[in-house]
């Protein structure tokens, strides 16, 4: 269900403003509101806070800090550090801001050090293995003084440019020059080319223009005998890697011994930044102050609790008349732990507006039982468990294991029972091993049972959805859509018994009756939706038959894992065909769970929420402060619950 | 020469609409993937997206089902 909402003002005394603020964001339940005028007032009198300005001494201190803090590696500040910062008052917290000054300075030194030594790291990286892959041509070479050098790298395929630079060289230099060119590996040439120092700049532009990977040798190394250019290489490299490793050591013993500090920091500064806009953006008198926003109904008593007793009884909670069909009214969902699971899934393509059903009870329901339904295989079912029981010890802990752990459970759950009611087990494998024959139905025989269930499936499932799209509208007094829907539903109903009537399976006067009241359904989708009205009649048609996907899936799954049982058995080798059933029914295990669920999604989103779900529902995100981030306290849900 | 026929009518009728499916999702997926690209949390969205014209080929299913069993 979703939570009901309270919308609230809270009016103190202009000089209490920063404190109220301050308690609310502690609290963390209030869902802040633009302010809007009262009536009666303009805003001469009573305006958005014009005395405070939007830019506060924090955002400077928040910004040195966060640098820090990203130079040192994302974290999340630790409670009791939070704790401790948090209620310093606001000289202080900038001094501890300023405390961080040094550290910054070193931390960026050494940070812009690493980049340096790094990229210097690897240009003699590769200047060396260039150097080591033409070694063999280089022992030739004399030691010549005067003459510069410069390494190219190119793909083989293309090693015909090496050609084209040395008769541009030759003109260039008049003949006084040398390419030596060898294979790095496979894929790569590599090419040095030596030529009077004075003409490097016009090498440089020569081979600007071709897009070559160049490997320019280090100023230092310019005229070093090439005999001794491998060895010497070899030996700055070494040396850059001994302080580069030397600048890593002292940036990890700063961030252990800052770390902390800076990421909890961080946190409470930018929780102070929040706190000056939300006062910023509040109503503002020459005397008052007004804080407004949306929190749970229960939590009411709880705000003005906290505020008389952190700020006084001159602050008031005004808690305006219920309005229910206000559509800037947040949403929470409220529901039992294993419901919560499916919450997201729930809201995945839009909130549900505030004032309508929850969705989330119905998919927790039927979704599993989808997936279920088109894999139904007990073996499938298994190994899906035991999958399951790994990732969550492999995981513990990690939000996103919350919500698959329930999902995947009952989906397995599903899968085994549905399973067993069809009798698979990897297939055809338990049938033919141990004798498991099918309890209810035999998928790869009883094909129209199967399509007649996954057809019924969605007239109940549309139906349903119609139904409690009527009960929609009668929550948030939508009269139209109410007649449209029943309109819908009606049609639905007729044309199943026009069906009945036609296949003579129900009498002629239930097939009449129905007729009317078509006419009448499309009558009235005519005066509701215009001329597009009828046509939704067959969309509504289109989405029942969509359900036949249900069987149709189920039966490609169960096809393809009798294709796994046979090539399986083909083979004499037991052990080649113990492996090629295993990894069919490893492709088919993947295929049918993630083909299932998104078939199973899209069932419910495309055919069942678009009959009752109202979309465009805000998200109910309060304002937190970084005391109810640490995990331990006030978690906030995924969901946005409370 | 019934029987072929109606088996052939049957492949048709999942046959083409197949290739309707085939191509629609090949249009919305290539669309989705460059969402995607620059978007990357609309990725379930695109999901449901690309599986939405599967419908025109269970529809096809459906109706080759009719002509073999009914």
């Amino acid at each position: 269900m979703l939570v009901a909402m309270r919308r609230v003002d809270i009016v103190a005394p202009r000089r209490r403003g920063a404190d109220v603020v301050r308690v609310v964001h502690r609290l963390g339940a209030l869902h802040l509101a633009p302010f809007e005028l009262p009536e009666g007032l303009t805003p001469g009198v009573f305006g958005v806070n014009p005395a405070t300005p939007p830019g506060t001494p924090f955002d400077a201190a928040l910004e040195r800090v966060a640098d820090l803090g990203e130079l040192l590696g994302p974290r999340i500040g630790p409670g009791h550090l939070v704790d401790e910062l948090w209620d310093l008052d606001p000289v202080a917290l900038l001094r501890e801001a300023d405390a961080l000054e040094p550290v910054r300075a070193r931390v960026a030194a050494l940070t812009g050090e690493r980049v340096l030594l790094g990229s210097e790291e690897a240009r003699l990286g590769s200047y060396r293995r260039l150097v080591e892959g033409l070694s063999s041509a280089i022992g030739h070479l004399p030691s010549i003084r005067g003459y510069g050098s410069t390494g190219i790298v190119v793909h083989t395929r293309y090693r015909a440019v090496i050609g084209l630079i040395r008769d541009e060289l030759e003109e260039l230099t008049g003949g006084r020059c040398e390419i030596l060119a060898a294979e790095m590996d496979p894929d790569r040439v590599a090419a040095i080319l030596l030529y009077p120092a004075r003409v490097a700049e016009d090498v440089r532009a020569l081979l600007g223009g071709r897009d070559l990977e160049e490997v320019a040798l280090p100023e230092e190394f310019q005229g070093v005998p090439f005999d001794q250019l491998g060895p010497e290489l070899g030996q700055e490299q070494s040396r850059v890697q001994v302080r580069l490793a030397t600048v890593e050591a002292e940036l990890a013993a700063l961030s252990a011994a800052h770390g902390a500090r800076v990421a909890a920091l961080r946190d409470v500064l930018e929780d102070r930044v929040a706190e000056a806009r939300a006062l910023h953006d509040s109503g503002i008198s020459d005397h008052l102050v007004i804080l407004g926003g949306w929190l749970p109904a229960g939590r009411v008593a709880e705000l003005r609790d906290a505020l008389a007793a952190e700020v006084g009884p001159e602050v008031l909670v005004e808690e305006r008349p219920h309005q229910g069909r206000d559509p800037r009214t947040p949403v929470a969902f409220e529901n039992q732990p294993f419901l919560r699971a499916f919450e997201p899934l729930a809201s995945f393509i839009s909130m549900p507006r505030y004032g309508s059903l929850d969705p989330t009870p119905l998919l927790a329901l039927t979704f599993p039982a989808f997936v279920g339904l088109m894999v139904a295989d007990v073996g499938y079912g298994l190994l899906l468990l035991g999958l399951l029981l790994w990732a969550r010890r492999r995981w513990r802990g990690e939000p996103l294991m919350g919500i698959v752990w329930p999902i995947g459970v009952l989906s397995a759950a599903a899968t085994i029972g549905f399973g067993v009611l069809f009798g698979e087990w990897f297939g055809d494998a338990g049938q033919q091993f141990l004798g498991l024959g099918p309890v209810w139905l035999d998928r790869r025989e009883a094909i129209v049972p199967l399509l007649v269930l996954a057809i019924s499936i969605g007239v109940a499932q549309v139906g349903l959805g119609l139904v409690l799209g009527m009960v929609n509208a009668v929550l948030l007094r939508h009269r139209s859509e109410l007649a449209r829907r029943g309109a819908l539903l009606v049609s639905l109903v007729a044309v199943l018994v026009i069906i009945g009537w036609l296949a003579r399976l129900m009498p002629a006067v239930a097939g009449q009756v129905a007729l009317a009241a078509l006419l009448v359904a499309l009558v009235v989708l005519v005066a509701t939706a215009g001329l597009a009205g009828p046509i939704e009649v067959v969309g509504v048609l289109g989405n029942v038959l969509s359900y036949a996907r249900l069987m149709a899936i189920g039966l490609a799954s169960v096809m393809l894992a009798l294709v796994a049982n046979r090539l399986g058995g083909l083979p004499e080798n037991v052990v080649l065909g113990v492996v090629v059933a295993a990894v069919i029914h490893a492709l088919n295990l993947v295929l049918g769970f993630f083909d299932s669920s998104v078939q199973g999604l899209r069932l419910h989103y495309v055919e069942f929420f678009s009959k009752f779900v109202e979309p465009g529902g805000v998200r109910y995100e309060p304002f937190v402060s970084a005391l109810a981030r640490d995990g331990t306290r006030l978690p906030v849900r995924p969901s946005g619950g409370p | 020469m019934d029987e072929s026929i109606r088996f052939l009518a049957a492949a048709l009728a999942v046959g083409i609409a197949g290739l309707g499916t085939g191509w629609a999702q090949s249009r919305i997926g290539s669309a989705g993937a460059g969402a995607v690209a620059e978007k990357p949390e609309v990725t379930g969205t695109i999901l449901i997206l690309v599986a939405l014209p599967e419908t025109i080929v269970i529809l096809g299913f459906v109706v080759a089902a009719m002509i073999l069993f009914l």
